[in-house]
Protein backbone atom coordinates (compact mmCIF):
# COMPACT_ATOMS: atom_id res chain seq x y z
CA UNK A 1 0.00 0.00 0.00
CA UNK A 2 2.81 2.33 1.00
CA UNK A 3 4.80 1.62 -2.15
CA UNK A 4 1.70 2.21 -4.26
CA UNK A 5 1.23 5.59 -2.66
CA UNK A 6 4.92 6.35 -3.24
CA UNK A 7 4.56 5.36 -6.87
CA UNK A 8 1.53 7.60 -7.17
CA UNK A 9 3.40 10.51 -5.63
CA UNK A 10 6.34 10.05 -7.96
CA UNK A 11 4.06 9.92 -10.99
CA UNK A 12 2.19 12.98 -9.79
CA UNK A 13 5.44 14.90 -9.19
CA UNK A 14 6.56 14.07 -12.69
CA UNK A 15 3.26 15.08 -14.24
CA UNK A 16 2.63 18.08 -11.99
CA UNK A 17 3.77 20.88 -14.32
CA UNK A 18 1.80 19.43 -17.21
CA UNK A 19 -1.19 18.81 -14.97
CA UNK A 20 -1.26 22.37 -13.67
CA UNK A 21 -0.98 23.67 -17.16
CA UNK A 22 -3.93 21.54 -18.30
CA UNK A 23 -5.87 22.59 -15.25
CA UNK A 24 -5.57 26.24 -16.20
CA UNK A 25 -6.82 25.64 -19.73
CA UNK A 26 -9.52 23.04 -19.21
CA UNK A 27 -10.87 24.84 -16.16
CA UNK A 28 -10.96 28.16 -17.90
CA UNK A 29 -12.56 26.77 -21.03
CA UNK A 30 -15.14 24.83 -19.02
CA UNK A 31 -16.03 28.04 -17.25
CA UNK A 32 -16.37 29.91 -20.53
CA UNK A 33 -18.54 27.15 -22.06
CA UNK A 34 -20.74 26.93 -18.97
CA UNK A 35 -21.24 30.69 -18.88
CA UNK A 36 -22.13 30.85 -22.55
CA UNK A 37 -24.55 27.94 -22.26
CA UNK A 38 -26.05 29.53 -19.19
CA UNK A 39 -26.66 32.64 -21.27
CA UNK A 40 -29.00 30.57 -23.45
CA UNK A 41 -31.00 29.60 -20.39
CA UNK A 42 -31.34 33.27 -19.49
CA UNK A 43 -32.57 34.09 -22.99
CA UNK A 44 -35.18 31.37 -22.72
CA UNK A 45 -36.39 32.74 -19.41
CA UNK A 46 -36.71 36.19 -20.95
CA UNK A 47 -38.74 34.70 -23.79
CA UNK A 48 -40.93 32.76 -21.37
CA UNK A 49 -41.64 36.06 -19.65
CA UNK A 50 -42.97 37.35 -22.95
CA UNK A 51 -40.00 39.50 -23.89
CA UNK A 52 -39.50 38.82 -27.56
CA UNK A 53 -37.39 41.77 -28.50
CA UNK A 54 -34.97 41.71 -31.43
CA UNK A 55 -32.04 42.23 -29.11
CA UNK A 56 -32.61 38.78 -27.59
CA UNK A 57 -32.33 37.21 -31.04
CA UNK A 58 -29.18 39.20 -31.69
CA UNK A 59 -27.68 38.21 -28.33
CA UNK A 60 -28.54 34.58 -28.96
CA UNK A 61 -26.76 34.67 -32.31
CA UNK A 62 -23.78 36.30 -30.67
CA UNK A 63 -23.82 33.63 -28.01
CA UNK A 64 -23.76 30.94 -30.71
CA UNK A 65 -20.76 32.59 -32.24
CA UNK A 66 -19.02 33.03 -28.89
CA UNK A 67 -19.45 29.30 -28.20
CA UNK A 68 -17.99 28.45 -31.61
CA UNK A 69 -15.14 30.87 -31.00
CA UNK A 70 -14.25 29.45 -27.62
CA UNK A 71 -14.48 25.91 -28.98
CA UNK A 72 -12.10 26.76 -31.83
CA UNK A 73 -9.83 28.44 -29.26
CA UNK A 74 -9.88 25.27 -27.18
CA UNK A 75 -8.95 23.17 -30.24
CA UNK A 76 -6.11 25.54 -31.09
CA UNK A 77 -4.86 25.31 -27.52
CA UNK A 78 -4.93 21.53 -27.61
CA UNK A 79 -3.10 21.50 -30.96
CA UNK A 80 -0.41 23.86 -29.73
CA UNK A 81 -0.02 21.89 -26.54
CA UNK A 82 0.23 18.61 -28.44
CA UNK A 83 2.89 20.08 -30.70
CA UNK A 84 4.81 21.41 -27.71
CA UNK A 85 4.63 18.00 -26.02
CA UNK A 86 5.83 16.26 -29.19
CA UNK A 87 8.84 18.53 -29.52
CA UNK A 88 9.83 18.27 -25.87
CA UNK A 89 12.97 16.19 -25.53
CA UNK A 90 12.52 13.06 -23.41
CA UNK A 91 13.97 13.60 -19.95
CA UNK A 92 14.90 9.93 -19.66
CA UNK B 1 12.24 29.17 -31.34
CA UNK B 2 10.87 25.78 -30.28
CA UNK B 3 11.97 26.51 -26.73
CA UNK B 4 10.08 29.77 -26.78
CA UNK B 5 7.04 28.02 -28.20
CA UNK B 6 7.09 25.44 -25.43
CA UNK B 7 7.50 28.15 -22.86
CA UNK B 8 4.56 30.08 -24.33
CA UNK B 9 2.25 27.07 -24.45
CA UNK B 10 3.20 25.24 -21.28
CA UNK B 11 4.47 27.92 -18.90
CA UNK B 12 3.57 31.48 -19.76
CA UNK B 13 -0.18 31.11 -19.40
CA UNK B 14 -0.70 34.76 -18.67
CA UNK B 15 0.81 35.95 -21.94
CA UNK B 16 -0.96 33.22 -23.89
CA UNK B 17 -4.36 33.92 -22.37
CA UNK B 18 -3.92 37.65 -22.83
CA UNK B 19 -3.05 37.20 -26.50
CA UNK B 20 -5.77 34.60 -27.09
CA UNK B 21 -8.39 36.75 -25.38
CA UNK B 22 -7.42 39.67 -27.59
CA UNK B 23 -7.84 37.41 -30.64
CA UNK B 24 -11.27 36.32 -29.43
CA UNK B 25 -12.30 39.94 -28.90
CA UNK B 26 -11.11 40.84 -32.43
CA UNK B 27 -13.09 37.92 -33.85
CA UNK B 28 -16.29 38.72 -31.96
CA UNK B 29 -15.97 42.42 -32.82
CA UNK B 30 -15.62 41.51 -36.50
CA UNK B 31 -18.70 39.31 -36.26
CA UNK B 32 -20.70 42.15 -34.72
CA UNK B 33 -19.52 44.59 -37.38
CA UNK B 34 -20.41 42.09 -40.12
CA UNK B 35 -23.89 41.56 -38.68
CA UNK B 36 -24.41 45.30 -38.30
CA UNK B 37 -23.35 45.72 -41.93
CA UNK B 38 -25.98 43.18 -42.95
CA UNK B 39 -23.60 40.40 -44.00
CA UNK B 40 -25.27 37.00 -44.32
CA UNK B 41 -25.04 34.99 -41.08
CA UNK B 42 -23.13 32.00 -42.42
CA UNK B 43 -20.59 34.17 -44.20
CA UNK B 44 -20.13 36.42 -41.16
CA UNK B 45 -19.64 33.33 -39.03
CA UNK B 46 -16.95 31.82 -41.27
CA UNK B 47 -15.04 35.03 -41.89
CA UNK B 48 -15.06 35.93 -38.21
CA UNK B 49 -13.70 32.51 -37.29
CA UNK B 50 -10.93 33.20 -39.78
CA UNK B 51 -10.31 36.42 -37.88
CA UNK B 52 -9.78 34.24 -34.82
CA UNK B 53 -7.43 31.64 -36.26
CA UNK B 54 -5.13 33.99 -38.16
CA UNK B 55 -4.42 36.34 -35.19
CA UNK B 56 -3.84 33.32 -32.92
CA UNK B 57 -1.23 31.96 -35.34
CA UNK B 58 0.36 35.41 -35.72
CA UNK B 59 0.44 36.08 -31.96
CA UNK B 60 2.00 32.65 -31.31
CA UNK B 61 4.66 33.18 -33.97
CA UNK B 62 5.31 36.69 -32.75
CA UNK B 63 5.90 35.45 -29.21
CA UNK B 64 8.27 32.78 -30.48
CA UNK B 65 10.24 35.08 -32.75
CA UNK B 66 10.40 38.26 -30.68
CA UNK B 67 13.76 39.19 -29.08
CA UNK B 68 14.47 37.34 -25.85
CA UNK B 69 14.99 40.61 -23.97
CA UNK B 70 11.31 41.50 -24.03
CA UNK B 71 9.98 38.09 -23.20
CA UNK B 72 7.18 37.90 -20.72
CA UNK B 73 8.36 36.40 -17.49
CA UNK B 74 5.02 36.45 -15.78
CA UNK B 75 3.60 33.06 -14.97
CA UNK B 76 0.31 32.22 -13.45
CA UNK B 77 1.08 31.33 -9.91
CA UNK B 78 -2.19 30.17 -8.48
CA UNK B 79 -2.35 27.61 -5.71
CA UNK B 80 -3.57 24.47 -7.43
CA UNK B 81 -6.12 23.56 -4.84
CA UNK B 82 -7.83 26.96 -4.76
CA UNK B 83 -7.84 27.11 -8.54
CA UNK B 84 -9.44 23.69 -8.81
CA UNK B 85 -11.99 24.39 -6.08
CA UNK B 86 -12.93 27.76 -7.50
CA UNK B 87 -13.34 26.54 -11.04
CA UNK B 88 -15.22 23.40 -10.04
CA UNK B 89 -17.59 25.39 -7.80
CA UNK B 90 -18.29 27.91 -10.56
CA UNK B 91 -18.97 25.19 -13.12
CA UNK B 92 -21.27 23.27 -10.76
CA UNK B 93 -23.15 26.47 -9.90
CA UNK B 94 -23.62 27.41 -13.54
CA UNK B 95 -24.64 23.86 -14.45
CA UNK B 96 -27.21 23.79 -11.64
CA UNK B 97 -28.62 27.11 -12.76
CA UNK B 98 -28.68 25.83 -16.34
CA UNK B 99 -30.53 22.65 -15.36
CA UNK B 100 -32.93 24.54 -13.13
CA UNK B 101 -34.04 27.03 -15.73
CA UNK B 102 -36.21 24.69 -17.86
CA UNK B 103 -38.42 24.14 -14.81
CA UNK B 104 -38.54 27.87 -14.17
CA UNK B 105 -39.28 28.56 -17.82
CA UNK B 106 -42.15 26.05 -17.79
CA UNK B 107 -43.51 27.52 -14.54
CA UNK B 108 -43.51 31.02 -16.05
CA UNK B 109 -45.38 29.96 -19.20
CA UNK B 110 -47.83 27.86 -17.16
CA UNK B 111 -48.56 30.79 -14.87
CA UNK B 112 -49.12 33.22 -17.73
CA UNK B 113 -51.48 30.86 -19.53
CA UNK B 114 -53.36 29.83 -16.39
CA UNK B 115 -53.95 33.43 -15.36
CA UNK B 116 -55.00 34.40 -18.86
CA UNK B 117 -57.52 31.61 -19.38
CA UNK B 118 -58.94 31.61 -15.89
CA UNK B 119 -62.72 31.97 -15.98
CA UNK B 120 -64.64 32.53 -19.17
CA UNK B 121 -62.37 33.02 -22.23
CA UNK B 122 -62.89 36.18 -24.24
CA UNK B 123 -61.77 37.06 -27.73
CA UNK B 124 -58.80 39.13 -26.48
CA UNK B 125 -57.69 36.49 -23.99
CA UNK B 126 -57.88 33.75 -26.58
CA UNK B 127 -55.82 35.76 -29.05
CA UNK B 128 -53.20 36.53 -26.40
CA UNK B 129 -53.04 32.88 -25.36
CA UNK B 130 -52.59 31.87 -29.01
CA UNK B 131 -49.73 34.31 -29.29
CA UNK B 132 -48.02 33.02 -26.13
CA UNK B 133 -48.34 29.41 -27.24
CA UNK B 134 -47.17 30.12 -30.80
CA UNK B 135 -44.12 31.98 -29.54
CA UNK B 136 -43.35 29.23 -27.03
CA UNK B 137 -43.64 26.67 -29.84
CA UNK B 138 -41.44 28.68 -32.20
CA UNK B 139 -38.74 29.16 -29.59
CA UNK B 140 -38.99 25.59 -28.31
CA UNK B 141 -39.86 26.67 -24.78
CA UNK B 142 -41.18 24.04 -22.39
CA UNK B 143 -44.49 24.10 -20.54
CA UNK B 144 -46.54 21.56 -18.66
CA UNK B 145 -48.04 19.12 -21.24
CA UNK B 146 -51.02 18.43 -18.95
CA UNK B 147 -51.85 22.11 -18.65
CA UNK B 148 -51.57 22.63 -22.40
CA UNK B 149 -53.94 19.69 -22.99
CA UNK B 150 -56.36 20.99 -20.38
CA UNK B 151 -56.41 24.58 -21.63
CA UNK B 152 -56.57 23.40 -25.25
CA UNK B 153 -59.68 21.34 -24.46
CA UNK B 154 -61.21 24.34 -22.74
CA UNK B 155 -60.63 26.44 -25.85
CA UNK B 156 -62.05 23.67 -28.01
CA UNK B 157 -65.19 23.73 -25.91
CA UNK B 158 -65.35 27.51 -26.28
CA UNK B 159 -65.42 27.08 -30.04
CA UNK B 160 -69.03 25.98 -29.68
CA UNK B 161 -69.93 29.62 -29.02
CA UNK B 162 -70.59 31.28 -32.38
CA UNK B 163 -68.81 34.55 -31.57
CA UNK B 164 -65.66 32.71 -30.42
CA UNK B 165 -65.71 29.86 -32.91
CA UNK B 166 -62.91 30.90 -35.29
CA UNK B 167 -60.51 32.33 -32.72
CA UNK B 168 -61.10 29.50 -30.24
CA UNK B 169 -60.50 26.80 -32.85
CA UNK B 170 -57.40 28.57 -34.14
CA UNK B 171 -56.18 28.78 -30.56
CA UNK B 172 -57.01 25.12 -29.94
CA UNK B 173 -55.03 24.10 -33.03
CA UNK B 174 -52.10 26.20 -31.80
CA UNK B 175 -52.36 24.43 -28.43
CA UNK B 176 -52.53 21.04 -30.19
CA UNK B 177 -49.43 21.89 -32.22
CA UNK B 178 -47.62 23.00 -29.09
CA UNK B 179 -48.76 19.90 -27.21
CA UNK B 180 -47.27 17.72 -29.95
CA UNK B 181 -43.93 19.44 -29.49
CA UNK B 182 -43.94 18.52 -25.80
CA UNK B 183 -44.22 14.78 -26.45
CA UNK B 184 -41.16 12.54 -26.51
CA UNK B 185 -40.47 10.17 -29.39
CA UNK B 186 -41.98 6.73 -28.76
CA UNK B 187 -40.01 3.47 -28.95
CA UNK B 188 -40.05 2.06 -32.47
CA UNK B 189 -39.39 -1.63 -32.06
CA UNK B 190 -42.77 -2.93 -33.18
CA UNK B 191 -43.30 -3.41 -36.91
CA UNK B 192 -46.62 -3.36 -38.74
CA UNK B 193 -47.83 -6.89 -39.32
CA UNK B 194 -50.89 -6.87 -41.55
CA UNK B 195 -51.45 -5.73 -45.08
CA UNK B 196 -54.04 -3.02 -45.60
CA UNK B 197 -54.58 -0.48 -48.30
CA UNK B 198 -54.05 -0.08 -51.98
CA UNK B 199 -51.04 2.16 -51.97
CA UNK B 200 -48.36 0.47 -49.98
CA UNK B 201 -45.68 2.61 -48.51
CA UNK B 202 -42.42 1.30 -47.23
CA UNK B 203 -39.75 3.67 -46.08
CA UNK B 204 -36.58 3.85 -48.09
CA UNK B 205 -37.87 1.87 -51.07
CA UNK B 206 -40.33 1.94 -53.92
CA UNK B 207 -43.83 0.93 -52.89
CA UNK B 208 -44.36 -2.76 -53.46
CA UNK B 209 -47.68 -4.52 -53.29
CA UNK B 210 -47.74 -7.02 -50.46
CA UNK B 211 -45.45 -5.15 -48.11
CA UNK B 212 -46.57 -3.74 -44.84
CA UNK B 213 -48.37 -0.45 -45.44
CA UNK B 214 -47.91 2.52 -43.24
CA UNK B 215 -49.33 5.52 -45.03
CA UNK B 216 -51.74 5.59 -47.91
CA UNK B 217 -54.13 7.92 -49.58
CA UNK B 218 -51.79 10.87 -50.04
CA UNK B 219 -49.58 11.99 -52.90
CA UNK B 220 -46.14 10.64 -52.37
CA UNK B 221 -42.68 10.26 -53.85
CA UNK B 222 -39.95 7.66 -53.53
CA UNK B 223 -39.19 7.15 -49.87
CA UNK B 224 -42.35 8.60 -48.43
CA UNK B 225 -45.38 10.78 -48.83
CA UNK B 226 -44.77 13.94 -50.77
CA UNK B 227 -42.34 16.07 -48.83
CA UNK B 228 -41.81 13.46 -46.14
CA UNK B 229 -39.16 10.80 -45.79
CA UNK B 230 -38.05 8.04 -43.50
CA UNK B 231 -35.60 9.02 -40.87
CA UNK B 232 -33.52 7.58 -38.09
CA UNK B 233 -33.55 4.22 -39.86
CA UNK B 234 -36.95 3.44 -38.39
CA UNK B 235 -39.83 2.62 -40.67
CA UNK B 236 -42.30 4.04 -38.20
CA UNK B 237 -41.01 7.58 -38.14
CA UNK B 238 -41.57 10.02 -40.94
CA UNK B 239 -40.05 13.44 -41.00
CA UNK B 240 -40.49 16.21 -43.54
CA UNK B 241 -37.69 16.47 -46.07
CA UNK B 242 -37.54 20.19 -45.44
CA UNK B 243 -38.81 22.56 -42.78
CA UNK B 244 -41.51 23.59 -45.23
CA UNK B 245 -42.85 20.02 -45.46
CA UNK B 246 -46.64 19.99 -45.54
CA UNK B 247 -49.01 17.08 -45.76
CA UNK B 248 -52.75 17.32 -46.39
CA UNK B 249 -54.57 14.97 -44.07
CA UNK B 250 -57.78 14.78 -46.06
CA UNK B 251 -58.10 11.33 -47.52
CA UNK B 252 -55.20 9.95 -45.50
CA UNK B 253 -55.01 6.55 -43.94
CA UNK B 254 -52.09 6.01 -41.61
CA UNK B 255 -51.40 3.22 -39.20
CA UNK B 256 -48.77 2.70 -36.52
CA UNK B 257 -46.74 5.66 -37.57
CA UNK B 258 -45.21 8.68 -35.92
CA UNK B 259 -44.94 11.93 -37.79
CA UNK B 260 -42.14 14.10 -36.51
CA UNK B 261 -42.21 17.75 -37.53
CA UNK B 262 -43.98 19.18 -40.55
CA UNK B 263 -47.25 20.95 -41.02
CA UNK B 264 -50.52 19.09 -41.48
CA UNK B 265 -53.42 20.68 -43.27
CA UNK B 266 -56.85 19.41 -42.48
CA UNK B 267 -60.02 20.53 -44.11
CA UNK B 268 -62.41 18.21 -42.31
CA UNK B 269 -62.46 15.46 -44.93
CA UNK B 270 -62.18 11.71 -44.57
CA UNK B 271 -59.36 10.61 -42.36
CA UNK B 272 -58.44 7.36 -40.70
CA UNK B 273 -55.68 7.17 -38.13
CA UNK B 274 -54.75 4.05 -36.21
CA UNK B 275 -52.19 4.46 -33.48
CA UNK B 276 -50.73 7.56 -35.09
CA UNK B 277 -48.68 10.03 -33.14
CA UNK B 278 -47.77 13.59 -34.05
CA UNK B 279 -44.56 14.91 -32.53
CA UNK B 280 -43.48 18.51 -32.93
CA UNK B 281 -46.04 18.91 -35.71
CA UNK B 282 -48.31 21.77 -36.61
CA UNK B 283 -51.93 21.41 -37.51
CA UNK B 284 -53.55 24.03 -39.69
CA UNK B 285 -57.25 24.30 -40.30
CA UNK B 286 -58.86 26.73 -42.73
CA UNK B 287 -61.02 29.32 -40.99
CA UNK B 288 -63.79 28.59 -43.48
CA UNK B 289 -64.20 25.16 -42.00
CA UNK B 290 -64.00 25.73 -38.26
CA UNK B 291 -67.51 24.41 -37.71
CA UNK B 292 -66.58 21.00 -39.05
CA UNK B 293 -66.91 18.32 -36.38
CA UNK B 294 -64.05 16.30 -37.87
CA UNK B 295 -61.66 19.20 -37.43
CA UNK B 296 -62.68 19.54 -33.80
CA UNK B 297 -62.31 15.82 -33.17
CA UNK B 298 -58.84 15.70 -34.68
CA UNK B 299 -57.67 18.70 -32.64
CA UNK B 300 -59.20 17.19 -29.52
CA UNK B 301 -57.34 13.93 -30.17
CA UNK B 302 -54.06 15.75 -30.78
CA UNK B 303 -54.47 17.67 -27.54
CA UNK B 304 -54.32 14.45 -25.53
CA UNK B 305 -50.75 13.83 -26.65
CA UNK B 306 -51.54 10.12 -26.94
CA UNK B 307 -51.47 7.91 -30.06
CA UNK B 308 -54.54 8.79 -32.10
CA UNK B 309 -57.20 6.32 -33.18
CA UNK B 310 -59.80 8.11 -35.26
CA UNK B 311 -62.06 7.21 -38.11
CA UNK B 312 -63.45 10.41 -39.55
CA UNK B 313 -65.01 9.02 -42.64
CA UNK B 314 -68.71 9.60 -42.11
CA UNK B 315 -69.41 11.71 -39.05
CA UNK B 316 -69.23 15.11 -40.65
CA UNK B 317 -70.41 16.79 -43.85
CA UNK B 318 -67.81 16.56 -46.60
CA UNK B 319 -65.88 19.60 -47.60
CA UNK B 320 -65.55 20.43 -51.30
CA UNK B 321 -61.77 19.95 -51.33
CA UNK B 322 -61.91 16.45 -50.04
CA UNK B 323 -60.23 13.61 -51.97
CA UNK B 324 -61.77 10.15 -52.12
CA UNK B 325 -60.71 7.80 -49.38
CA UNK B 326 -58.80 4.76 -50.57
CA UNK B 327 -60.31 1.54 -49.47
CA UNK B 328 -58.63 -1.70 -48.58
CA UNK B 329 -57.35 -3.45 -51.67
CA UNK B 330 -58.68 -6.78 -52.75
CA UNK B 331 -55.99 -9.34 -52.12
Amino acid sequence: MGSLRQLGRRAYRKLQPELESWLVDTGAFSLIFSSLLFAFAVFRILRALGINADFIDALEQLDHFAIATSFVMFLLTVLRRAYAAMTTPNAD
Amino acid sequence: MIERFRYYVLVDHKARWRNDSACMIISIAWYLISKAAGVESVRAFKVSLGFLIVPVVISTLWYCLKPQGVKSLVEIDLPRRSLLTGLAASIVLLALLGFGTPALEAAIIDKRLRELLEGEPTQDKIEEATQIVSEANDKKLRASPQLISQLGQKLLESSSKPHLRDSALTAASAFASYRSSLSPLPPTSAAPSEIVGTIVFQCGAEPLAGESPIVSGVPWVKGGPSGFGCSRAFVHILEPLSTQGQLPLDGLYARSITFVGGTFLYDGGQLKLESVLFIDSRIQVPLTNTGNQNVQRLIGAMLTGQPINLDLSTSSPMSPREVPFREKSPS
